[in-house]
């Protein structure tokens, strides 16, 4: 087998995806997706639910084949050889054998990926130190805490080094010091240069760790850019309004949407251009009858995107 | 690759106890059963029981019935078994029918009166010929032709030298009469016949006194004991190998549900690979199996430790073109069932 530095093209993008479609039967899980993903960069695919991130990656794992469209690799055709090697998955489920120990798991997985020896065993001593899970290693994975297997489930998949690193929601399940351990895993991937695609639905995740956010929704790429870009395009220099009244909720409802709002659950939100914008709102509620139970003001940001494009809130 | 599979394999069954009770004790403890079961019943094939009734009681009759009474694959009963300690009287014709009917046996032979004077069928026609009566049980369709030929046999290996005798005078009286020192020479080779068969040269099962001479041994379990035991040692071996093909299959079926298949197949391991690795694995626990239920269900089976195993190995290499091939089938089947439920297209 070759090796990734001499079979992939370094002057090629990591990835590139050009039109990509996926169906399963009546359902489009991917429609027409595009994107090139920059060496070194942490790029984002944010979405609620069945959004199609999976698929995507599954699909430039090659373990979904696409209906049209291309993935390329470092230059190399996805599910090639090279285009393996280059890639560290890191699969949304869990994927370990739980009665091997969490020693064996790196080993097989190292194995399988073609390390052996010496190699093998820095990979692994390395991986345990990244996951800290070093105290751990001898035992087996079945008894570890969900953040421990999840932490495991990342260093399997990228035990071999790879150039391109594929996150599927890593995390996952997990608790917040766990999510805290995996964020700090990850950034030390981006510090060391590694090109990573991150999928999410946490906002919070993208914001912090993406150099670029891809908001899917519906098979589609609906915006891509930094974080201040798809606020910035959304919304200009606007600020939002978030109000809760009491009172029939279809009522408010409609005086919301009449004055160019929106309702998400019991809280109407307005986007405003000025501060003092706020004072006028509340008159104008008070003058329809409702009663104001609470009201903030906040900059805009991924979540509000995601509502203004799609007007759907993104754990929907 | 191939071995890292493997390798993950063993490590994996090692950890798993109730696979491991499954794989090791379970044949084992199979073969205990089938053995206690079939060995103990039935130490070779069942014999067929066959009721005798002479009519005649001449030296030639009772000749024939301590001919079939030697044979090994007959139980010959000429009265009904003991009721309370007291014997019963001898079958007739109408009692052996009776009994035949009622499944007590599933062929009864009758001997009729005057059989010794001509016992043998060949000859001119004419006259009352006495012949020898078979009452079969039409559900049973192997004993009474069994019995019929069993019959032709004993009458030439139990009186052949009555067979002779009887052959060279329609030969004398057919082919224009022998000269005297014709008659002589025969007289002479007949009564060495007669003097040999009486001081019962001919062994019963040696075959040597049919008109072709034959030679039976067995094959599988010579010289055993309990030859059916070791018939169902190659049975349970082979009931394993199936069980492991299936356990190929269920292999995979692991590697699912724990989700490291994708995760596998995205690595350098292909499909191809993969299914090779697990072949390799559970080809080494078949073998292991094998070799534990040739070897350690020896002792369980009764006290000749062993003997089981040349039975298997022979019946294991003797035909190694027909044992395997059937798990070897279930195991490309189950590899093809699965690749074709894995494959990318079908999948999310």
């Amino acid at each position: 087998m070759s090796s990734p530095s001499t079979s992939i093209a370094k002057s090629s993008p990591p990835l590139r995806v050009d039109a990509l479609v996926k169906r399963f039967g009546e359902m489009t899980a991917l429609d027409g997706i595009t994107l090139e993903l920059h060496s070194g960069e942490c790029l984002g695919l944010l979405g609620p639910n069945g959004a199609g991130k999976s698929t995507l990656i599954r699909s430039i794992v090659g373990r979904v084949i696409p209906d049209a469209g291309t993935i390329s690799i470092f230059g190399a055709q996805a599910d090639s050889m090279s285009a393996r090697t280059a890639l560290g998955w890191v699969p949304q489920e869990l994927a370990l054998y739980p009665r091997l120990t969490c020693r064996e798991n790196l080993q097989s997985f190292g194995r399988y990926h073609g390390l052996g020896g010496v190699a093998l065993d820095q990979a692994v001593a390395r991986c345990l130190g990244w996951a800290t899970l070093a105290d751990r290693a001898g035992e087996p994975v079945k008894n570890f805490s969900g953040g421990m297997k999840r932490r495991l489930n990342m260093a399997a998949g990228l035990i071999h080094q790879p150039k391109l690193a594929l996150m599927d929601e890593p995390t996952v399940g997990v608790d917040p010091q766990s999510r805290n351990h995996i964020f700090e895993m990850v950034e030390t991937l981006r510090n060391e240069g590694m090109s990573i695609i991150y999928t999410t639905h946490y906002m919070e995740e993208a914001e912090r760790l993406c150099d670029r956010i891809a908001i899917v929704d519906h098979g589609k790429i609906i915006a891509l850019g930094t974080n201040a870009d798809l606020v910035r395009n959304a919304f200009g220099s606007r600020s939002q309004v978030l109000a809760r009244f009491a009172g029939a909720e279809e009522r408010i409802a409609d005086w919301v949407a009449q004055r160019g709002g929106q309702t998400v659950g019991s809280v109407a939100q307005f986007t405003i251009g000025h501060p003092t914008e706020i004072g006028g709102l509340l008159e104008a509620s008070e003058k329809a009858g409702f009663e104001l139970l609470d009201v903030s003001l906040r900059k805009p940001n991924l979540e509000s995107v995601f509502l203004r494009l799609t007007g759907r809130e993104l754990r929907d | 690759m191939i071995s890292a599979i493997v390798r993950t394999a063993v490590v994996s069954l090692r950890r798993d106890r109730g696979a491991l009770l499954l794989s090791f004790i379970l044949p084992v403890v199979f073969f205990s059963i089938f053995a206690v079961i079939f060995g103990g019943r039935h130490d070779r094939t069942p014999k067929v029981n066959v009721l005798v009734v002479d009519e005649d009681h001449s030296r030639i009759s009772q000749r024939l019935v301590q001919g079939l009474e030697r044979e090994g694959s007959l139980v010959v009963q000429t009265r009904p078994v003991p009721v309370k300690g007291a014997q019963q009287p001898e079958y007739t014709a109408p009692t052996a029918e009776a009994a035949v009917k009622a499944g007590t046996a599933p062929v009864a032979l009758i001997i009729p009166h005057a059989f010794g004077e001509n016992p043998i069928s060949f000859g001119p026609a004419g006259g009352n010929r006495p012949t020898v009566q078979l009452l079969e049980d039409s559900s049973d369709i192997v004993a009474p032709q069994m019995i019929a030929g069993l019959l032709q046999k004993v009458a030439m290996t139990s009186m052949p030298d009555l067979m002779a005798e009887q052959g060279s005078k329609y030969l004398d009286q057919f082919a224009g009469g022998l000269t005297r020192e014709q008659h002589d020479r025969l007289d002479q080779s007949l009564r060495y016949l007669r003097e040999r068969q009486e001081g019962g040269a001919a062994a019963p099962d040696s075959g040597g006194g049919g008109i072709i001479a034959v030679t039976a041994r067995s094959v599988v379990g010579e010289s055993k004991n309990k030859p059916m035991v070791s018939f169902y040692a190659a049975a349970i071996g082979v009931m394993f190998l199936l069980f492991t093909a299936s356990g190929a299959a269920g292999a995979l079926l692991d590697e699912v549900e724990s989700g490291t298949l994708d995760r596998v197949l995205s690595s350098r391991v292909t499909m191809t690979t993969l299914l090779l690795g697990k072949l390799t694995f559970n080809s080494l626990l078949a073998f292991s199996q094998l070799v534990l239920i040739s070897c350690g269900a020896g002792p369980c089976s009764n006290s000749t430790s062993g003997r089981i195993s040349p039975a298997l190995w022979s019946w294991a290499s003797v035909r190694p073109s027909r044992w395997p091939r059937s798990a070897w089938c279930w195991r490309a089947f189950a590899a093809r069932a699965l690749n074709w439920v894995h494959s990318p297209h079908s999948s999310f």
